[in-house]
This record gives C-alpha cells, sequence and structure tokens, in this order.
C-alpha cells in the first residue's frame, strides 16, 4: 500500500481520493450487489456522499482510507440488500448481453467458446448472488478487484491461511450450487 | 431464476477465470453526476497546485523584472559614463510640462534667453565662441547658395553655443552642447507630434511647431527685479519651426528652421550629416 495521504478535509485531498478510488468502488458494489449498473452507479455515489460529509472523522493513510471507503459501500450494499428483499426484483441479476462486454475474454477463444463463456459468466453471476454476504466479498474483493490473500486477510483482520480456506471454500460452494440455480 | 444453460460444470480454474474476466466499468453518468460533487465544486473555486506554482513563478517574475530596473535606474544615475551612453541610445525630446509656457525674463539675460532669429544677438564667430564654450563647434560644411553664416552665441545657462545661418526667407539656427545636466535650449509642447528619423546612424528626432507667444506683460518698474518681462507661450503646432534634433558622440544637437520656405525634412538631415 501506498505511502499516507493529506487529510480528506482538503477537497483536494479528498477529490484526489475519488479518482483514485472510483473504479474499485464502483466494481465491488457491481460484484456485491449485483446491478442494475444505474443503482450501483447510485450506490457508488452515495458511498462518497457520505464519506464526505463524515471525512471529519477519519484518519489514516491510503489504505486506511481506501478501506473505510469499502466499509462504508459494505452497509450501503447491505441496506438495499434488505429494500431488495422487502420489494424482490431480480431484473438486476439477469446480466444483459452488455455484461458480455465487461468479460475479457481470450483473442484465441472461438465465437462459440465466448458464447459459452458468456452464458457460463451469467449462470455463475447468479449462483454467486445467492451466497452469503461475506462470502460473496471475499470472491469479489479476490477475482474481481484482483486482491492478494494477504490484502484481503489484512482488510478482514484474518489470517491469511483462514482467508486462502475461505476462498476455497467459496469455489466449492459455487460448484455445489451451480446444478441447483 | 433461469435453469442453468450450461450443461457442463466448470472447473475452479474457470470459475477464477470467468470472474477475474469481469472488469465492468462505470457508465458516463456517474462521471456527469460527480462533475457537481461538492469537493469537486470547492476544487474549482480554490487554486489548484499548478495555479499557486504559476502564481509564485508569475510573482517572481514581477519581483524580478522589479528588480532588474531598480539595479538599471542605479547604474543609470551613479555611473556617467553609461549615463551618456544610455542618453545617446535613447536619446529623445524632454517636452515641456504643459502646452502653455510661461518665461519670466529678467533684464539680465532677455537678449540672451529671447529671439534667437535676431542676427544682432550672433557676436562671435566661431573661433571666439569656441574659446569662450571650451569645446569644439562643429558648423554646416558646406552653405548653399543664398545661405550664409551670420555669427555665433554662447549661453552660459544652457552650456550651449548657437550659430545664426540666414537665408532670404529662412533663418537656419545650429545648437550644439555637451551632453550632461545642461538643459535643452528648446523644448517643444508635450502634444507635439515627434518623428522618428535617421541621422548619421543614430536615431533623431523632426518636431514641426514651436512656442507662439500669446501675451507679454511689459515692465512697469514695479517688477522685482526691476524691468522683469512675462511672457506666455502656447505651443503651436502650425507654426512655420522645423526642428531637427540628435545625440552624438557626447553631444546635443539641434538644427530648426524658421520661415515658411524653410528647407525641407532630408535637407535638414543631410545637413545634420555634414555637420564638421
Amino acid at each position: 500500500m501506498r505511502a499516507s495521504q493529506p487529510p480528506l478535509q482538503d477537497p483536494e485531498a479528498f477529490s484526489q481520493l475519488y479518482a483514485r478510488s472510483q473504479l474499485i468502488i464502483f466494481r465491488y458494489i457491481f460484484g456485491m450487489y449485483g446491478g442494475p449498473i444505474e443503482e450501483v452507479e447510485d450506490l457508488t455515489c452515495d458511498v462518497y456522499m457520505r464519506a464526505w460529509k463524515a471525512r471529519g472523522g477519519f484518519a489514516g493513510d491510503d489504505h486506511d482510507s481506501l478501506c473505510w471507503l469499502f466499509t462504508i459501500a459494505h452497509h450501503l450494499v447491505i441496506d438495499a440488500h434488505r429494500r431488495r428483499l422487502v420489494h424482490p426484483d431480480d431484473a438486476g441479476l439477469n446480466l444483459d448481453d452488455a455484461a458480455g462486454e465487461w468479460l475479457f475474454l481470450s483473442a484465441d477463444a472461438t465465437p462459440e467458446e465466448q458464447a459459452t463463456s458468456r452464458e457460463q459468466f451469467k449462470h455463475l453471476w447468479r449462483v454467486l448472488h445467492n451466497l452469503p454476504v461475506d462470502k460473496r466479498e471475499v470472491v469479489v474483493l479476490r477475482y474481481m478487484l484482483g486482491w492478494k490473500v494477504k490484502e484481503i486477510a489484512q482488510y478482514l483482520h484474518k489470517e491469511e491461511n483462514t482467508v486462502s480456506v475461505y476462498i476455497r471454500r467459496c469455489l466449492e460452494q459455487i460448484r455445489e450450487n451451480w446444478t441447483l440455480e | 431464476m433461469q435453469n442453468n444453460p450450461d450443461e457442463s460444470l466448470p472447473d475452479d480454474v474457470k470459475i477464477e477465470q470467468l470472474l477475474s474476466a469481469f472488469k465492468p466499468k462505470p457508465m458516463k453518468r456517474l462521471n456527469a453526476r460527480m462533475i457537481s460533487a461538492p469537493w469537486q465544486m470547492q476544487n474549482r473555486t480554490r487554486p489548484s497546485y499548478e495555479t499557486k506554482n504559476w502564481l509564485l513563478r508569475w510573482k517572481s517574475a514581477w519581483v524580478l523584472a522589479a528588480f532588474i530596473l531598480v539595479l538599471a535606474f542605479l547604474i543609470l544615475v551613479f555611473i556617467p559614463s553609461i549615463r551618456v551612453a544610455a542618453d545617446q541610445i535613447i536619446h529623445f525630446f524632454l517636452p515641456a510640462a504643459s502646452n502653455r509656457l510661461d518665461v519670466q525674463i529678467t533684464p539680465a539675460n532677455q537678449l540672451d534667453s529671447m529671439d534667437f532669429s535676431n542676427p544682432s544677438n550672433y557676436p562671435l564667430n566661431i573661433n571666439d565662441v569656441q574659446q569662450q564654450a571650451g569645446f569644439v563647434v562643429k558648423g554646416i560644411l558646406s552653405l548653399p547658395e543664398g545661405l550664409s553664416f551670420v555669427g555665433a552665441r554662447y549661453d552660459h545657462s544652457y552650456n550651449a553655443v548657437t550659430l545664426l545661418y540666414q537665408a532670404s526667407d529662412y533663418f537656419l539656427i545650429l545648437t550644439q552642447r555637451p551632453l550632461g545636466n545642461s538643459q535643452d535650449v528648446f523644448s517643444i509642447g508635450p502634444n507635439a507630434h515627434v518623428e522618428f528619423v535617421n541621422i548619421g546612424g543614430v536615431q533623431g528626432e523632426y518636431v514641426v511647431g514651436g512656442w507662439n507667444a500669446v501675451s507679454t506683460q511689459q515692465p512697469t518698474g514695479l517688477e522685482t527685479p526691476p524691468g522683469t518681462v512675462h511672457l506666455n507661450a502656447v505651443w503651436d503646432d502650425s507654426l512655420p519651426q522645423f526642428t531637427l534634433r540628435w545625440h552624438l558622440a557626447g553631444y546635443a544637437y539641434e538644427l530648426r528652421s524658421t520661415g515658411i520656405n524653410s528647407p525641407s525634412q532630408s535637407q535638414l538631415i543631410t545637413w545634420a550629416n555634414e555637420l564638421k
């Protein structure tokens, strides 16, 4: 992680934090919440607006500021999930064809292979969002955000081995649930 | 929920690959919304680091420029040789403060100050005036037919020598003085039109017009000192006076012709180039 940043009280420092983290936060929310993209963008905005209002109570370095944003995003996603449970609408989980464009598939893959991968991903997306929130978060951090096990362990305040085992169990559960969906 | 569209169950590696390959990006709408975010708005009202840096450089440049100006001024004031050189390079007419000139003439210098066109005010020849002035006096080398040398005079107050030439319908007055603390013999009005000309490789100035006396208060015997004359004059561009002025080799020269049929500007420049 990088060295400490200037206090977030300064708009310029906050602006830099936004520029540095907005894509990561967006992907985190997308992975955790599932979509649709408009709601993910709304949640992303809410994260930064809350952080802006609460910045006076924040103290920490670059890594801490990112973790702080993840915590805010996590709570917002939980709240949004609760609202979704009250008003069920799984439209967000049915990724449209545009989702295929976000998949960086191998250029060597044939059109058939690419189509198969897209369909597999759509199914995987539904399976992923039936995982408990804590498991989903680990998968999102590890694969969608590309964090190392060490970084996830630091963020979750757990041992690296524990995180590794947890990730392995998440993948097993995904495979187990694959045919159930 | 839909049924599994793919019959084959992916292994862990495939699942990892699919998840790792998913890199969604926000649409432009998000950035458009964030433009009006409070931290962005406040940032816009504050100078950025680049702006601050630019302001600092700008201030430094002004301070440096001011320092150079002060230094140049001090050099010009305290180093006479540079002052003379600068005076030769940047020679210009020093205009009077006003288009109206109030002159007080005392009996002692009445003749000295007045009427440069009166031949009786030029009693000296070249050798005599050189002796009085203490510097080499130059004159027009070859006089055209009809133009003759009348005489010379030396004015202590200006440290200047003036030569008078006369033709049938105009006068030609040549003044010369060492550069230094002396003042110009002929001043010009602040609104006079100055034309820059080349004289012997240096820049000179050419001005048309002169001071026109509008009132003269004759002595009544009650003035202090007695006999003082008050003269009021205004600058008049239409007066048939044509003045060429330049600085060369530490001397200031003025060549003025008066009269409706005065020589042309080019003729004055030719004579100025041929001074010997």
